[in-house]
């Protein structure tokens, strides 16, 4: 049983075509996983109560010599940002504590017509608003690699399925560096695809022009796998491309030539933390044998991605959270005691007990940021230096093929450590933030451990829609680099 | 009218667009259907529900914008307004902000003789709200109404007078119906009409400030609320005192206008662009292909009526209100080959029909073939004028031919002029008295013979053939 | 930043702790903002969406969905098939 939960989700699909064990074996040693090591570490909010019904499904369909997918028979855990069709979506809050949704995200439509099963939904910072999993109404994730730590966040638990083997791949949503920097902090591979190549119908939005879902897994091909299945355009989302999928899984190991790796020089002015250095000096020996070069690339405005970031992010966010207003779902108040005042009361009472204090600063930011005023000089102004910073990129993807860059200035932090000081938790994001302001496919690939044992990884970056070298080169290092630690009470 | 001071008045009109679907989502937007049914994630506010547009909300927009003769921008940018209201699912309305789709453009009216221009500044693409009833200590929200497409006309403040206020309302409606955009109930809310008015003394550089009236729900309340308001403000600048810039309400039981609560009217709308949708593109292509969908224009066709059947601008202007009216006048006009007789028949005998049975035109009971083959029957002296309006009286009730109901009566007048000259013989040697009083000047008597001749004939004697041989035997 | 006023805008009630927070913190966020005004953005288009997408405008077709009474199974408080929320006027 144990050895199930070691595998890669191609492995459990190939095991399973190939008739070596069903697919409610594997199903069931996840879900002893989950009641053995989740008590501790909090990284489920709900199960599947159906998961093994679903399983049974598949194991069925082995035995008619039906296909059952790319992903077939494979347990994937859900950020509880997706909506999943009569499965509960917190998104963290105990504004959505009990909320049903009679649809499902189109992410995970695709999953279950690809042969995955969802085995439960993950904790997660209220809204996607945080980087350390600390703000959930649901208490905080713990870090597997030390449970002192946080996993980070948004998609802290997500990550850490992953990673403590309660699945072998999850879904998480990528912001500002929700998949990045969790992934970063737990070992395991985290992908956000190009903006537009994920439908974001179904999936709770906290800032529409960011927001983009991805995977985690253990390998790249796997992260890869879930991509072939997830991207495409859908006509339920007017902000997906039409780019073609390809089947990038095929073309992983093809060779990639005199590849030109960007390290660009604003990234790496001033002392990086030892940890992190080290894992970049690393990359860098894998890449080398690979036979790139390296080349500097200069990212100008990159001092201003973590303020445009949060301007542009709370703003549409304070709009996008509107609908939570107690009135046709979610948390509404206790008004029989004490009635509505007035409609304003009722609002506020509503939306007072449902959303937590990071959501409510953030949410006020961002009202404030386009308010009567203010909305020339903060949100109009972050939009044009946004501007300017996609074509920093686009000028340096001209002199380069892929960059090469940190995913956070340390490796995890402690518990508790930066909750207090919403600038300090703010700044962690330097490195991921501008991916998302550009729109560009990134990912997080685990290369160490630092001094105290925790896992620290490195970000590669390509230009808008090129998926396929960003997910080859991917794969190329981590053969070179064979990062096979895992957390030690897995 | 109001001496020292100048009205300022411009309107602001939703109009309801008639596709299948809304706005935003897929919903239908058949009326009538149970409460909450036409709805959808999108419409509910759900998590995770994303907009995308409906193309014929854009093609109903551009065609309605061409016949304001707008400009079409060729890229133009949807925007969030946000505010909270229960009626609202998304806590934001999707609107159109500073890149709308229509800009510009101009409608002309005629008040009396005098045409008048009034000007466009723009119109743009919206989403309804839901719709909330009241009950005491509790409100009741149904949302099928959200997400219904909206195109808002927003007038110049060109509009001198309730009076064109509520003509020039009566002719966007009435070019909203030419289009088949929108159907224009304003009682059933598919035509939604705002005033706004401020005065400014005479010869001021300056406008007054700008109130805002709501609640109108026919043309006639137009001019009432503007009249009111128009005297109210008067009236306060004359005691020394301020317009404030508000919305009012319109009272149509009191004929008054009266002040929202403060509480509402504060609103800060944080408009910002949708980044949900993209800016929609309009290529040349699609306009080219839209005009040349667009129906002649009632102006157009009132003018055209005059030069083509010569009929003079008043019928003109009457017959083209409705363009179904238009169309039956004009399938008659051409059928008889007689537009002024066409015109009168329509205007006054089937007007009056119509009225009395409150029926509109297309469920006339008499067709525009047969009300033509009527017209061609007088024409050629099958039967008088006066006849006609019997046989045409039948026709409304009777499913048949003018000829076949003529045959059935008798109804043929009597062209024979042998058997006319009798009757004109046996009338003359009836009345000698007459005959000599009219010989000797009276004239007026000759209605009497031709009275006689009627009588004597039932009604069907040739009038023409009666007057020119009475004229003669009576020298 | 007038916190009451905003959150008012926003409909959030603020608990005491809360509002005393962030007085403080939004000055700090704000003056992190500041650094902006160092870029020249004169004549820069404001970027909302970062990759070059053509709206898809959908065809005009009606669709019910099948999910719609279930959809109101989960509001807090329904009377016929209404949302009920306390009086709006």
């Amino acid at each position: 049983m144990s050895d199930l939960i070691n595998l890669t989700a191609k492995e459990i699909n190939s095991g399973i075509v190939g008739k070596k064990f069903k697919a409610t074996e594997v199903m069931q040693a996840f879900l002893d996983q989950i009641s053995t090591k989740d008590k501790c570490l909090n990284s489920f909010i709900s199960l599947n109560d159906k998961a093994i019904e679903q399983a049974k499904i598949i194991d069925d369909k082995v035995a008619s010599g039906s296909d059952i997918g790319i992903l077939g028979g494979v347990p994937v855990a859900i950020k509880d940002m997706l909506c999943t069709k009569g499965l509960k979506t917190t998104a963290g809050s105990k504004m959505l504590e009990n909320f049903i949704p009679p649809y499902s995200a189109t992410v995970v439509n695709k999953l279950e017509a690809s042969g995955a099963i969802v085995i439960g939904k993950c904790n997660q910072d209220e809204f996607a608003m945080g980087s350390s999993n600390e703000t959930s109404y649901f208490g905080a994730c713990k870090n597997p690699w030390d449970t002192d730590y946080v996993p980070g966040g948004s998609s802290g638990g997500s990550a850490v399925a992953v990673s403590a083997r309660m699945a072998p791949i999850s879904i998480g949503t990528d912001t500002g560096g929700s998949i990045r920097q969790p992934a970063s902090f737990c070992g395991v591979v985290g992908v956000k695809p190009t903006y537009g190549r994920v439908s974001r119908y179904g999936i709770v939005a906290f800032a529409s022009s960011l927001d983009q879902a991805g995977p985690f897994s253990r390998t790249i091909e796997d992260s890869t796998l879930v991509l072939e299945s997830i991207c495409g355009q859908d006509k339920y989302d007017s902000t997906t491309s039409d780019a073609s999928v390809e089947p990038w899984s095929t073309g992983l190991s093809d060779k990639v030539g005199v590849l030109k790796v960007g390290l660009p020089k604003e990234y790496f002015e001033g002392t990086l933390d030892v940890d992190v250095k080290r894992s970049i000096d690393i990359a860098k020996d894998s890449l080398k044998e690979m036979g790139c070069e390296f080349v500097e690339v200069s990212i100008p405005h990159t001092k201003y991605s973590v303020p445009i970031y949060y301007i542009i992010a709370t703003s549409e966010a304070s709009s996008n959270l509107a609908r939570y207003d107690g009135v046709r779902f979610g948390h509404r108040a206790n008004f029989d005691d004490k009635p509505a005042a007035d409609l304003i009361d009722f609002y506020c009472r509503n939306r007072g007990e449902g959303f937590g204090t990071e959501v409510k600063r953030r949410i006020t930011l961002g009202t404030f940021t386009l308010s009567s005023g203010y909305y020339d000089a903060y949100y109009k102004k972050a939009c044009q230096v946004r501007n300017l910073l996609k074509q920093d990129f686009e000028k340096s993807f001209k002199s380069c093929d892929i960059i090469l860059s940190p995913v956070t200035t340390t490796p995890a932090f402690k518990i508790g450590a930066r909750i207090s000081d919403p600038i300090a938790m703010y700044k962690n994001d330097i490195f991921t933030t501008s991916t998302n302001l550009a729109g560009l496919p990134g990912l997080s690939l685990p290369v160490t451990l630092s001094k105290d044992k925790l896992p620290i990884g490195v970000q590669l970056t390509a230009a808008a829609f090129n998926e396929s070298k960003l997910l080859q080169v991917a794969h190329q290092m981590e053969q070179l680099i064979s990062f096979k630690e895992k957390p030690s009470n897995v | 009218m109001f001496s020292d001071w100048t009205p300022v008045i411009g309107l602001e009109i939703h109009a309801q667009l008639n596709t299948k679907s809304k706005i935003f989502c897929n919903d239908s937007t058949t009326f009538g259907k149970g409460d909450n049914q036409n709805i959808s994630p999108l419409s509910l506010g759900m998590p995770g529900a994303l907009p995308v547009v409906n193309k014929m909300a854009i093609e109903n927009s551009i065609k309605t914008g061409l016949a304001l003769n707008s400009e079409i921008r060729r890229k133009s940018v949807f925007s969030r307004k946000n505010y909270f209201y229960p009626d609202l699912p998304k806590g934001y309305q999707i609107s159109q902000f500073d890149e709308p789709i229509c800009e510009g453009g101009f409608v002309d009216f005629y008040i009396e003789d005098e045409k008048i221009r009034v000007g466009i500044t723009r119109a743009h693409m919206e989403e309804d709200a839901g719709k909330s009833t009241h009950h005491g200590d509790y409100s009741l929200i149904n949302l099928n109404r959200a997400g219904i497409p909206l195109l808002e006309i927003v007038s110049e403040p060109d509009i001198k007078s309730s009076a064109h206020a509520a003509e020039y309302a009566r002719t966007v409606r009435q070019i909203l119906q030419y289009l088949d955009v929108c159907d224009g109930n304003l009682e059933e809310g598919s035509l939604r009409c705002d005033c706004n008015v401020s005065v400014m003394k005479n010869g001021a550089t300056e406008f007054g400030t700008r109130v805002e009236i709501k609640n109108i729900n026919s043309f006639r309340f137009v001019e009432k609320a503007i009249d009111y308001e128009i005297s109210r403000q008067i009236e306060v600048l004359e005691s020394g005192g301020e317009i404030f810039q508000e919305t009012r309400l319109f009272d149509s039981t009191k004929n008054k206008t009266y002040a929202m609560r403060k509480k509402e009217q504060a609103h800060d709308y944080r408009f910002f662009p949708d980044p949900d949708l993209l800016p929609v593109i309009i290529s040349e292509e699609w306009i080219e292909k839209v005009k040349s969908t667009l129906p002649e224009l009632p102006m157009d066709m009132a003018e055209r009526f005059q030069v083509e059947y010569k009929i003079p601008k008043y019928d003109a202007l009457v017959l083209t209100q409705e363009k179904e009216l238009a169309a039956y006048f004009e399938e008659v006009a051409k059928s008889s080959d007689n537009a002024k007789s066409a015109s009168n028949w329509v205007m006054v005998e089937l007007q009056r029909e119509l009225n009395d049975k409150k029926l509109n035109i297309e469920s006339s009971p008499v067709s525009s073939d047969r009300l033509a083959q009527l017209i061609k029957l007088i024409d050629t002296k099958v039967i008088s004028g006066k006849i006609a309006k019997n046989v045409f009286s039948i026709m409304l009730v009777e499913d048949k031919n003018p000829d076949v109901i003529i045959k059935e009566q008798g109804l043929v007048q009597i062209s024979d002029s042998g058997a006319i000259e009798k009757m004109v013989d046996d009338v003359i040697a009836a009345s000698p008295n007459q005959v000599e009083q009219y010989r000797a000047g009276k004239d007026k008597l000759f209605g009497y013979f031709v009275g006689q001749i009627m009588k004597a004939s039932k009604g069907q004697a040739n009038p023409e053939m009666i007057n020119k041989l009475l004229k003669e035997k009576l020298k | 930043m007038d916190i009451e006023k905003v959150a008012t805008l926003a409909r959030l009630n603020l608990s005491d702790a809360e509002k005393d927070k962030f007085e403080a913190q939004m000055s700090s966020i704000l003056e992190y903002f500041e650094d902006l005004k160092e870029v020249n953005t004169e004549g820069v288009f404001p970027l909302v969406t970062p990759t070059e997408i053509v709206n898809a405008p959908r065809e005009d077709i009606a669709v019910d969905w099948e999910e719609a009474d279930n959809a109101l199974s989960i509001a807090p408080q329904v009377k016929g098939n209404l949302f009920q929320v306390p009086p709006v006027v």
